[in-house]
């Protein structure tokens, strides 16, 4: 009953009673074997009917004069679909492929780009049946053999077999030619020293643009013609294809680029953009446009003023087209737009299409704006600038695609005079962003605060907020900056320490609080022990900094928390110092580095005060620590100990006096300078030095 | 332009045809399909039908209860590539004749069949459906033929 269409559609073969045999011949097995594992209630059950199945295919397999092998190996292909091991099938697909009936073979060279890769030895033993296929008679014989080596030659096969690929490009019959050439497009992937073999002798590329030309024109004026047409549009694959080549050869090529301004000017106004085919074509046409020597100013005017024109007449219509209409009008105007020094008023003009359509509710147009906006960005940011609520309301988009194109919109856009709102924004958003997104968008704001940072202080509170809202996905660079930063800012040092207490304050409050509740660890400690706590490195860069400047918090009391209206201020002396540092050494989550900087900056403090009750409870915590399991524990104990002790006397003085300030750049921007639009790249170069 | 790699994934997660042009190692493929299923599957119907992933282009498109997924590489014009998910699927539509996900299940080495007449080594080979549709036909043609000549010997 499927089959009734299709036996209208192609009248010259009658077809009807082809599938019936064969369905009855080879397909009724297999349609048995489907339906039984589609019966299966359990996973069990599907388990053992499979198991089965494969137990009888194996035994199969090794009888050479099995009858039933071609339905064995549909069998197993669809055993293999379902993510079952089928590698025992492998030998078996050489076995058919050497068959001499067509649709043992057909089904052969399926299972061999089903189940095989290009790098297994097997395919050693394929060539030589592969080339009595090519050069069968029979064109499909040919065809199997070319998909085959298309699909998953590698370099060797492609060698072995390159005269029988030679001989096919000269074949009488298009569709097995067609096949040839994509056949030396993948050996030339693989291989681009064998470009010359199928490349003609003396390369005259250029007698090529008037035959691109001219089929490009031929399809735009041709007929309604069924099989090509796709949404009123001839081919448009192929038309795209045209364009790419053109671009190809127009390249640094004026006299070229002269022979298609006309074509591609017809290209751009008389494709209709309401549907995503011809969308794609525009979209093609002006990424050519833009690469070739075009007579830039008219070429591009051309295009730009059809464009807007066309985004103008079609504002209110698009509506109606939920479609993705106007995308690559988008595309082209700006892009085209960009290239060109064209007048600024036309580049405002095509950065507002852009954003008309961004504030639509089809997700792709908003995601192709995105993408093009990031790269208008970096040409004219303050067109852009204008309209960045659009572009950060867009963080809180549903969709990870349009939310990630965003984020790297919202990066680019910061600058000094935006800093402020962009950048609090963001950290906004790194409370509820996705997990992938936080290391990287962490360091994209430390980054942003680092250059355009309206005061040392804003940017301190900013990457305090980051390391307690994300701690745990930082990397190491973070918190060092962050040290960097108070040590080389004396002003900073007494604000510094009051809000890393206030942090480190609420921060132990919350676990102190969190350990008593957690009666039962397995709820909450469960999780937490197998991730550092998310406080962590936000925990150590406090102790850091209390152990250095702690001895300025006495000097004035402050608020534990700003935000807070009304809340009294405290004045924390060395005693609640102290004693904060001692309940993190207490806490039973420590890990034994921060005991370590805390064990330190005790030490530190040890120097810096001078009452007797505060001095020995230093000591007594610091030699609680002589005989801990942790062997760097013990030791900086016993050494810290006897820096304490009575004998140390002067040396004490000189070994706890503060840091002197390091003579660094920053660690986050010391690498951006080179390259500031790739994260990865950095990082795949910090990883290889 | 190139695709990396094709699957036809249903709405349960159960993949339908997967076709690979760029070499995996087996555990790598089992890992984006897994990856890629799971991507897809989340994203609600009126989200865009691009995805990023491993610094490729997933474009993907549901008809009924089937997703079409093709990974190409991330400068390739995307809308393109979702009109190249529709000439395929209009080719299966034309050759089951109103194709549904059932078609597919029991028939999914013609699938197959198809998406090899349509692209060879990840790029377009034939955009013409009647084409596509007559190579396919007369292929079975040979293997009746055949099979016929062999009942008789038989």
């Amino acid at each position: 009953m499927a089959f009734n269409k299709l036996r209208n559609n192609v009248s010259q073969v009658n077809r009807g009673t082809a599938i019936g045999v064969c369905a009855d011949l080879f397909m009724s097995h297999l349609k048995d074997f489907i339906r039984e594992i589609r019966a299966c209630k359990t996973a069990a059950e599907e388990r053992e009917v499979v198991a089965r199945e494969s137990a009888d295919i194996r035994t199969s397999f090794k009888d050479m004069k099995c009858k039933t092998r071609d339905r064995n190996m549909a069998k197993l292909l669809f055993i293999h679909l379902l993510g079952y091991p089928a590698y025992f099938g492998q030998v078996e697909t050489v076995n058919l492929i050497a068959s001499s009936k067509f649709h043992e073979k057909r089904l052969g060279y399926l299972a061999l780009m089903v189940l095989l890769d290009e790098q297994q030895d097997l395919l050693m033993l394929l060539p030589n049946t592969m080339k009595t296929d090519m050069a069968s008679p029979s064109n499909f014989m040919t065809a199997l053999a070319l998909v085959a080596l298309g699909n998953i030659g590698n370099s060797e096969m492609i060698r072995d077999l390159s005269s029988e690929l030679e001989k096919c490009f000269r074949h009488s019959h298009a569709y097995i030619r067609k096949k040839a050439t994509l056949c030396a497009v993948r050996a030339i992937r693989k291989d681009p020293d064998v470009a010359d073999q199928y490349a003609p002798k003396s390369p005259q590329y250029d007698q090529l643009v008037p035959t691109a030309v001219r089929a490009l024109k031929s399809l735009l004026l041709s007929n309604y013609s069924s099989q090509h047409d796709v949404a009123g549009i001839t081919d448009p694959f192929l038309q795209i294809k045209l364009l790419q080549v053109m671009r190809v050869l127009g390249r640094g090529n004026k006299a070229a680029s002269d022979l298609m301004n006309d074509v591609l000017a017809q290209v751009a106004t008389n494709t209709d953009h309401r549907k995503n085919a011809g969308t794609a074509v525009l979209y093609e046409c002006v990424q050519t446009v833009l690469s070739i020597e075009a007579e830039p100013v008219r070429m591009c005017a051309d295009i730009c003023v059809c464009c807007v024109f066309v985004c103008r007449k079609e504002g209110g219509v698009f509506v109606c087209y939920r479609k993705n209409a106007g995308t690559a009008v988008l595309y082209e105007c700006v892009q085209t737009v960009l290239s060109i020094e064209a007048e600024p008023a036309l580049r405002v003009l095509a950065v507002n299409i852009l954003m008309r359509f961004l504030a639509r509710n089809d997700n792709n147009t908003r995601y192709v704006a995105l993408n093009l906006l990031s790269k208008v960005v970096t040409l004219d940011k303050p067109t852009v600038q204008r309209h960045k609520k659009i572009i950060v309301d867009c963080l809180n988009d549903p969709d990870i695609s349009i939310r990630r194109r965003a984020l790297e919109l919202t990066y680019a856009l910061v600058d000094a005079t935006n800093c402020r709102h962009l950048v609090t924004e963001m950290v906004d958003y790194l409370g509820r962003a996705d997990a992938e997104f936080k290391t990287d968008l962490t360091r994209k704001i430390c980054i942003a605060c680092e250059k355009y940072a309206p005061s040392k202080k804003w940017q301190l509170d900013t990457i305090i907020k980051v390391l307690s809202t994300a701690g745990s996905y930082v990397r190491d660079d973070i918190p060092s900056a962050l040290v960097l930063l108070i040590s080389q800012t004396p002003t900073l040092h007494l604000y510094a320490a009051q809000r890393l207490y206030a942090a480190l304050y609420q921060a132990t409050h919350a676990r102190v609080a969190a350990v008593a509740g957690a009666a039962a660890p397995a709820v909450s400690g469960g999780k937490q022990e197998e991730q550092q706590p998310p406080e962590e490195t936000l925990t150590q860069v406090a102790i850091w900094a209390l152990g250095e400047y702690g001895d300025l918090l006495p000097t004035e009391p402050f608020e534990l928390n700003p935000h807070a209206e009304g809340e009294p201020q405290v004045a924390v002396g060395p005693a609640e110092l102290v004693g904060l540092l001692e309940q993190i050494i207490r806490l039973p989550l420590t890990t034994a580095p921060t005991r370590a900087y805390a064990l330190t900056a005790l030490t530190k403090l040890s120097g810096r005060f001078t009452d007797a009750p505060v001095l020995a409870r230093i000591t007594d915590l610091i030699a609680a620590y002589r005989t801990d399991i942790t062997v760097e524990l013990q030791q900086r104990a016993c050494e810290y100990g006897a820096v304490l002790g009575a004998s140390a006397g002067v040396l004490r003085q000189a070994l706890v006096k503060r840091m002197p300030v390091p003579d660094l750049t920053c660690p986050l921007t010391r690498n951006t300078e080179e390259d500031e639009n790739s994260f990865i790249e950095q990082f795949s170069e910090q990883f290889s030095e | 332009m190139t695709v990396n790699f094709v699957f036809l994934i249903s709405r349960q997660g159960k993949t339908r045809v997967q076709q690979w042009y760029v070499h995996y190692p087996q555990k790598e493929k089992q890992k984006i399909i897994r990856e890629v299923t799971s991507l897809v599957l989340a994203r609600p119907a009126k989200m865009c039908n691009f995805l990023e992933y491993r610094g490729q282009k997933v474009v993907y498109k549901r008809y009924a209860s089937l997703f079409f997924i093709f990974g190409v590489d991330s400068q390739d014009n995307e809308l393109f590539i979702l009109e190249l998910i529709h000439h395929y699927v209009e080719v299966l539509d034309r050759y089951f004749g109103n194709v549904c996900e059932l078609d597919l299940i029991f028939n999914f080495y013609k699938a197959y069949y198809a998406l090899n007449e349509l692209l060879l080594a990840g790029e377009v080979q034939e955009t013409s459906r009647k084409l596509i549709l007559q190579a396919m036909a007369s292929q079975e043609l040979v293997e009746l033929q055949e099979s016929e000549g062999q009942s008789v010997e038989l």
